[in-house]
């Protein structure tokens, strides 16, 4: 449940971010998140697919990958183009993120996969599977910070990660 | 060729992209239903003593309440939820309205994406946010929005009934009225914001005997020119129908909106709007016969000084044969302005606001001037350290008949904190001085000395004040006095308890009659309940820092608070102005079309921001103070659009302040952020100070009671 509340945050995060420059006189959308086709949510209230299964071992050495360069400042290599603010989480990580700041996986917790289509590629006839799959993710940030010592900050986070699959 | 499932691995290239990072706090447990809340049960003691007629209280003996919040929410999916909340008291006070067990607000709103149209549903209390001209009042009842996909722009729908009621015996009760209706929205890049909004009002006799319908259609769209971002927006409105005075209403209203700003700290606003007399919209936030035109620039002067220039023009009446017209000329300087010295000086942080105003109509029945100013002065001289000074001058010219009137103020203070056997407080001490000239060159003066201490250990706070002021009057006809105001308060929280133990002492003392003693005396306890339970470690938030403040949860609660994020503040006009406590003030304007100080306190806790507010002194005025409130509260609606919480308690008149003392006044309105819960209102003052407050923190404590303000003194 803590996963699906996240993810309306972060679905809210987005829509705070997309608001328009100015304020109006009149309302905004505030735009409710829209399940995509095949969606099924279940009577538990996890919400459930028939999609096909990703590979958990996939996910948790891409996440561990990504976790790794953010330590060594490749993150971008790993942010998709439509990344929200995509320069501005990496200015702001390089900028503000102390810079013996270590971050540690501690256990990818769940791994559940949102949506699924089948892409054809023109060229060589390939078909591709795109995913997109949510990994919940222990994590610990940890650096010296000169008033309070060593410091440890355990938090939950969840990626969102497009997994495309080709033959 | 078919895809082939995962037992059978197909896969041979592999590609991982992250599309999004959201982090929250730490907790393993999953819950399928959660809820919060907290009870206060409030047992108070008033006893006067002396010339009774003089007395602060006039109900003598035991008063008690109860007052309970409770909020809940559940995630069915990624895409349907639920969230709601109930708010419900016990009075068996006379300070708190009619005896009984009443439900002031209760909501539940519900949002499914997964249907074929994505819906939402608020039942109960919630805000009616069209626009300003036609309906914006929280309200009780019904409303459904209904956003189709479509492969193009995206569109909204929302339809609407309710009634406008404090509380839902009222709402039940048999003198209806009703406000029904509905708007069409929809948001293209190219052509921009587009809305058609239609709101009935009606009701029955012994409410005005009103129906009728206000429509409008507004439009809004930004562009970039230059090294600008321009806006531009629009509404056209109507009125019609019939009222207690006329079977055929026949208002309108024009507005007109043009603003920009750019990277530079350039910015302006262009604001004309005309409403007719009949254009009086049940529900609307407008003034009927007024047409406003307000212009206002802004600019950095340096990277640590803004200006703000403005002038307004208000003409009311305009349909009549005498036109009152208002015209304001103003200038705001706020910054650092010695920063570049290397002096005492350097961090002398300046906020100066002055403004003429001429007030006059056609038949020269009036014809006033004004001229005001108000410098306000804050130099931290260390960390532990921060001094303040305030003068005040304002000047009233009756040009028809040749007199003036003058109010001044100056006053200073610091602000010290202190560490004493593992007890952290603040000790601020504020010395003030008051003079009144009326037009007959009578002279009234208060000289007033006051201290606010609050300090906190171990579960344990306390909060001591004092103030004593010594009136002093040349007019035979005043009456020389001197008072005296102790508030004791005494706290304890243990687990999800709390033990809260207040004391208050007011004396008076005129020197011609008796004095006279008030004496409250209160103990409440309060039990808080959360499922599942809330972490016990910190966390950091969504962003890991701070990348912008255009708004208040721009400041990422969890987030580091560090000179980078000063550096932003100062680039959005704020500058630092010392501690007070465990806050660091900043001198700026969050809300720049709008002239009154607003100082922001940031909360933080290991170097991480835990809460972040906005102080806004408030005139003691009634009519000064709903305008101002209503002036912020329009730009958050604007920028946050319809809050979650909405209560609007009480009105503004002679005895507004000693209603919200009472809790019988209470304005509180709160937005759920991605970035902690937004409150905004008028909470009762603790330093004597009346203030508008704007509080970001992860959760508000519970709205039933007006006792949220911070205890800082500006």
């Amino acid at each position: 449940m803590k996963i699906l509340r996240s993810l309306a945050t972060s679905l809210f995060l987005v829509i705070l971010l997309s608001s328009p420059l100015h304020a109006r006189d009149f309302r905004n959308i505030i735009k409710i998140p829209v399940a995509p086709t095949g969606f099924v949510s279940d009577s538990v209230g996890t919400g459930r697919t028939n999609f096909k299964q990703i590979d958990q071992r996939l996910i948790e050495q891409s996440v561990r990958k990504i976790v790794a360069s953010w330590n060594n400042n490749t993150l971008s290599e790993y942010l998709a183009d439509n990344f929200q603010d995509k320069s501005l989480l990496i200015n702001t990580i390089r900028r503000s993120v102390p810079r013996d700041a270590n971050l540690r996986v501690l256990s990818v917790q769940g791994v559940s996969t949102l949506e699924q289509k089948e892409l054809k590629q023109q060229k060589d006839k390939n078909k591709q599977l795109q995913s997109i799959v949510i990994a919940t993710v222990e994590l610990q940030i940890e650096f010296s910070d000169p008033f309070n010592g060593f410091v440890r900050l355990p938090h939950t986070s969840q990626f969102y990660l497009q997994v495309t699959e080709s033959e | 060729m078919m895809l082939k499932t995962v037992s059978k691995p197909f896969i041979r290239q592999v590609c991982v992209q992250t599309l999004c990072i959201g982090v929250f706090f730490s907790n393993s447990a999953e819950a399928e239903f959660t809820y919060s809340g907290q009870n206060r049960l409030t047992l108070e003691y008033y006893s006067v003593s002396g010339d009774k007629q003089n007395g602060l209280y006039p109900f003598e003996g035991l008063q008690s309440f109860d007052d309970l919040s409770i909020n809940f929410s559940d995630n069915y999916s990624v895409y349907r939820s639920m969230r709601g909340y109930i708010l419900a008291n016990v009075n068996n006070s006379d300070y708190r309205g009619d005896y009984g067990t009443k439900i002031s607000n209760a909501a539940v709103t519900y949002e499914n994406g997964e249907s074929a149209t994505p819906y939402r549903l608020d039942v109960g209390d919630f805000f009616a946010s069209q626009s300003r001209h036609t309906l914006q009042r929280g309200l009780k009842g019904l409303q459904i929005e209904l956003q189709p996909q479509t492969s193009s722009s995206p569109y909204s729908i929302q339809l609407f009934a309710g009634r406008s009621a404090q509380d839902y015996e009222v709402f039940f009760d048999g003198d209806k009225d009703y406000f029904f209706g509905g708007s069409l929205l929809t948001e293209t890049e190219k052509l921009g914001a587009f809305a058609v909004t239609s709101v009935k009002y009606h009701s029955l006799e012994s409410t005005g005997n009103n129906t009728e319908n206000v429509s409008s259609v507004a439009w809004q769209k930004d562009f970039k020119f230059g090294d600008f971002t321009h806006s531009v927006e629009t509404e056209f409105s109507h009125l019609s129908g019939s009222n207690a005075t006329t079977d055929n209403l026949d208002g309108a209203s024009q507005f007109f909106k043009f603003s920009g700003r750019n990277l530079q700290g350039t910015d302006y606003l262009v604001r004309l709007e005309r409403n007719d007399d009949q254009f009086r919209p049940a529900g609307a936030a407008v003034a009927a016969d007024r047409e406003t035109v307000d212009l206002q620039w802004g600019l950095s002067l340096r990277e640590d000084i803004n200006l703000r220039l403005r002038s307004q023009r208000f003409r009311d009446n305009y349909n009549s044969s005498n036109i009152s017209t208002s015209q304001i000329f103003g200038a705001n300087l706020t910054g650092l302005p010695f920063s570049s010295s290397k002096g005492f000086f350097k961090q002398l942080n300046v906020g100066l606001d002055v403004y003429q105003q001429n007030d006059s109509d056609e038949n020269r029945s009036f014809n006033r001037d004004s001229r005001s100013l108000q410098l306000n002065l804050s130099l931290p001289i260390n960390q532990q350290w921060r001094s303040r000074a305030a003068y005040q001058r304002l000047e009233l010219d009756d040009n028809l008949a040749n007199r003036t009137s003058t109010r001044q103020s100056l006053s200073g203070g610091v602000d010290y904190l202190f560490r004493y056997n593992k007890w952290n407080g603040t000790f601020s001490p504020t010395l003030r001085y008051t003079e009144d000239i009326d037009v007959s060159s009578n002279k009234t003066a208060n000289a007033s000395l006051g201290f606010l201490m609050n300090a906190s250990k171990n579960g344990y706070r306390v909060l001591l004040s004092h103030q004593f002021v010594d009136l002093q009057a040349s007019d035979p006809a005043a009456l020389e006095s001197t008072t005296a105001q102790t508030r004791i308060e005494w706290q304890k929280d243990w687990k999800d308890h709390s033990l809260i133990v207040g004391y208050d002492h007011f004396n008076r003392d005129p020197d011609s009659n008796d004095d006279t003693d008030s004496y409250k005396m209160s103990l409440a306890w309060v039990y808080r309940f959360d499922k599942p339970r809330p972490p016990a470690t910190g966390s950091i938030s969504q962003d890991f820092a701070v990348t912008s403040f255009r708004r208040l949860d721009d400041l990422r609660l969890g987030a580091r608070f560090d000179g980078q994020v000063k550096d932003i503040l100062k680039n959005s006009s704020y500058v630092y102005a010392g501690n007070s406590g465990r806050y660091q003030l900043f001198e700026g304007k969050l809300f720049p079309n709008i002239s009154n100080r607003q100082v922001l306190a940031v909360e933080s806790r290991a170097g991480s921001i835990e809460t972040a507010n906005i102080l806004i002194p408030v005139s003691r005025n009634e009519n000064t103070a709903e305008g101002t409130y209503k002036r912020f509260l329009d730009e958050l609606l604007t920028k946050f659009g319809a809050p979650s919480l909405n209560i609007d308690r009480g009105d503004f008149d002679a005895n507004w302040i000693g209603n919200l003392q009472a809790n019988k006044f209470s304005r509180i309105v709160e937005w759920q952020t991605a970035n902690g819960v937004l409150r905004f209102g008028i909470p009762r003052p603790k330093t004597g100070q009346i203030r508008i407050e704007l509080q970001l923190r992860r959760q508000q404590p519970s709205p039933n009671s007006n006792d949220w303000g911070l205890a800082i003194i500006l």
